[in-house]
């Protein structure tokens, strides 16, 4: 059995129907006549045998539009993603939504929003926690940089942590041959990997992100391609005209996932912001990209894709009253669009900061939008007409009564962190903020969290791993 | 004349005009104009925009858009400033480019401009530039700061390749170091031994001024 995740029932739409068609016929065109430049020799042999146009010299892919069509049909609507404990399966696809972290480069820290250069037990403790919230369900790991591990080995070292100290399904990340050492500890593991990968809008792929498409769909792992425009600066300023680019973006790597192996599992990824058009930085917290996430998810919805939406971060650099509201509004706006999957909880700035104290008071956000889901029940008896004509008028009162012992657990949400207490009360608990009790509920989780361990033999499978790539870059002159 | 054409190149700046900057550049070369104070023009006029942006009254579109058009005049004065031979006056040389693996420009063209703004001459090397290429760069340009950016924290290691192939060559104190972008933390410009760090492209301006000893 899966993890369910949350249903998101009668997402809403943003978009008309006409609107859906012009975004479409937009991406067709940007495909078709400016084309996408794919900077790999091999996936351009690749594509020029599928049917599309290449100027080699440029590295320009010229995709037709029937291809484009027939691979979108090609993606499969609905999958699962297998770890390593059967019942932290994903099944990703519907309206399934299951909420991930992305993590942040440092750790913040959480009064003076200083970054702070984390240890591999910082990352340890970061899967742990994660590992314990229900409201979790996949996870990319904490942080980018471990004091004392050499940059090349940071990526390694982290799905090493992670796999070791989760059931949950991990996403891996491309670039310096990273994902050879990814794909071999998933295998080791008996699991599978989300096979991330990082886009450089306007309209161009990498080569080595190219190269992990290909080892990826060979060992058929899920692509989870992100292409991250900033309007404005790597996009058109327009939400309309870089929800095409983006979609163009999306789809010439779809189509190259399609054409090496049919019905590779998929995921479209939105991870686009506004430029920041004083500093230059992508705003993660901007409310426009409730709008734009929207959209996106309805478009892929339409495709029938599974879809993945980014903007759970925020522009403050402590978790504040801005840092909280703008992960608030951009989650249940968004969320209430019926995306498969949602990141990224935990981050604080941008993606550069990143804290297992927010990563709980997010999943308690997560708890009260799945609480909107749910919506309203309206039948005889939640009506409870019999029932209001029992208790009458003052002094009648209805805490005593069977009804709503039965029903008012399931009508609120009972937070575990938000502060409910009279003012006196809490006072007399210490006058503690959200801030203070979260970070009580990570160190609870810390004490009494044990995460399934792996076997034996398989943790030691990882190290030789480790080993293997430590040795694999130090030929490289890259340690 | 020539107070008519240097008029024009100042507007087609500030109109964000890089056709009108070329065509009137081109103009200044015919009239004979002198090439250093058609530069003057297109500084003063790049300034103003520049002001206007560290006022909060300009954004980064029209700092980018003014840079864009005085880079479009540039080379047809820079050209009749070296048949002439004359002098151009300068804050300082910067080589500036995308570390090898990253194919992000955004950030390196918004501090190419705002550089250029401040009076700096900037030579844009490029993206996806190798360590090699940066040696090369230094040799050619002979620069006062390197200036190197990382968008992605993957490729921000790169950065420690450029600077011991420059260790390698030589020429590691030929240049002061600066690097950005918002991968990029204080500790870790530290750990690769740069001179400057700055995480956001305004203030590179003053970094860059900093590592000139101008402020």
């Amino acid at each position: 059995m899966p993890l369910r995740g949350y249903t998101v029932s009668n997402p809403i739409n943003i978009l008309t129907e006409d609107q859906i068609e012009r975004i479409h016929c937009a991406t067709l065109e940007i495909l078709e006549t400016t084309g996408v430049v794919i900077q790999h020799k091999k996936a351009l042999e690749v594509l020029e045998g599928a049917g599309c146009k290449i100027d080699h010299k440029k590295q320009l892919v010229r995709f037709p539009s029937y291809l484009v069509e027939e691979c979108l049909r090609r993606c499969p609507s609905s999958f699962t993603i297998k770890a390593r404990e059967s019942k932290c399966d994903l099944r990703f696809g519907g309206r399934t939504l299951y909420f991930m972290p992305w993590g942040g480069m440092d750790m913040v820290d959480l009064n003076t929003g200083a970054r702070i250069l984390t240890t591999t037990q910082d990352e340890t403790e970061a899967v742990i926690v994660i590992d314990a919230l229900d409201e979790i369900h996949t996870h990319y790991g904490a942080y980018f940089n471990y004091q004392g591990v050499p940059p090349m080995m940071s990526m390694p070292v982290k799905t090493a942590i992670g796999l070791k100290n989760s059931s949950k399904v991990q996403s891996g990340v491309c670039g310096f041959d990273w994902e050879i050492w990814q794909i071999k500890m998933a295998q080791a593991t008996n699991q599978e990997l989300i096979g991330a990968l990082t886009g450089s809008p306007p309209l161009t792929w990498g080569e080595a992100v190219i190269e992990a498409v290909f080892r990826y769909t060979k060992v058929k792992f899920p692509i989870f391609p992100t292409s991250g425009q900033a309007w404005g600066g790597s996009s058109p300023a327009t939400i309309a005209g870089s929800l095409a680019l983006n979609n163009a973006e999306l789809m010439s790597v779809l189509v190259l996932t399609q054409v090496l192996n049919p019905g590779n599992r998929f995921v479209a990824a939105d991870y686009s912001q506004p430029l920041g058009m004083r500093t230059g930085q992508a705003l993660l917290g901007a409310v426009e990209n409730a709008l734009a996430g929207m959209a996106f998810a309805q478009m892929w919805r339409h495709y029938r894709i599974p879809v993945s939406l980014a903007a759970n971060s925020s522009d403050s650099k402590v978790p504040d009253y801005q840092c909280a509201s703008e992960k608030a509004i951009n989650t249940v706006t968004q969320c209430l669009a019926g995306p498969n999957l949602f990141l990224s909880a935990g981050a604080v700035y941008d993606e550069l900061t990143w804290s297992p104290v927010v990563l709980v008071m997010d999943a308690e956000i997560y708890g009260m939008v799945a609480r909107v889901f749910n919506g309203i029940e309206v039948t005889d008896e939640t009506l409870a007409v019999d029932l209001i004509e029992e208790v009458g008028p003052i002094p009648g009162h209805y805490l005593d009564k069977a009804h709503t012992r039965k029903w008012w657990k399931k009508e609120q949400f009972i937070p575990v962190l938000a502060d409910r207490l009279s003012h006196a009360e809490w006072v007399k608990a210490g006058s503690k903020n959200i801030v203070d009790r979260a970070k009580e509920r990570v160190q609870q989780i810390l004490s009494t969290h044990k995460p399934t361990p792996l076997p034996k033999d398989q943790e030691k499978a990882i190290d030789e791993i480790l080993e293997e790539a430590t040795a694999y870059y130090r030929q490289k002159g890259m340690l | 004349m020539a107070a008519e054409v240097l008029e024009k190149l100042r507007q087609a700046i500030l109109d964000y005009d890089a056709e009108g900057a070329a065509r009137w550049a081109n103009k200044a070369v015919e009239e004979k104009v002198d090439p250093i104070e058609a530069v003057n023009a297109l500084t003063e006029a790049i300034r103003v925009v520049g002001d206007g942006f560290g006022k909060g009254e300009l954004w980064l579109p029209d700092l980018v858009g003014a840079a864009t058009a005085m880079k479009s005049a540039m080379p047809i004065i820079e050209k009749e400033i070296l048949r002439t031979g004359k002098k151009r006056e300068t804050l300082g040389n910067v080589v500036l480019g995308t570390v090898y693996g990253d194919i992000h420009d955004i950030g390196k063209n918004m501090v190419g401009s705002l550089l250029t703004a401040n009076g700096f001459t900037v030579y844009d090397v490029g993206i996806n530039i190798t360590a090699a290429e940066f040696v090369e760069a230094v040799k050619k340009y002979q620069p006062d700061i390197l200036a190197m950016s990382a968008l992605m924290q993957m490729t921000a290691y790169e950065q420690v390749t450029v600077v011991e192939a420059l260790k390698k060559e030589g020429i590691r104190d030929r240049v002061k170091i600066m690097v950005g972008g918002g991968a990029i933390t204080q500790q870790f410009a530290d750990m690769i031994g740069a001179d400057g760090y700055e995480p956001s492209a305004p203030g590179a301006v003053s970094l860059a001024k900093k590592l000139m000893g101008i402020m």
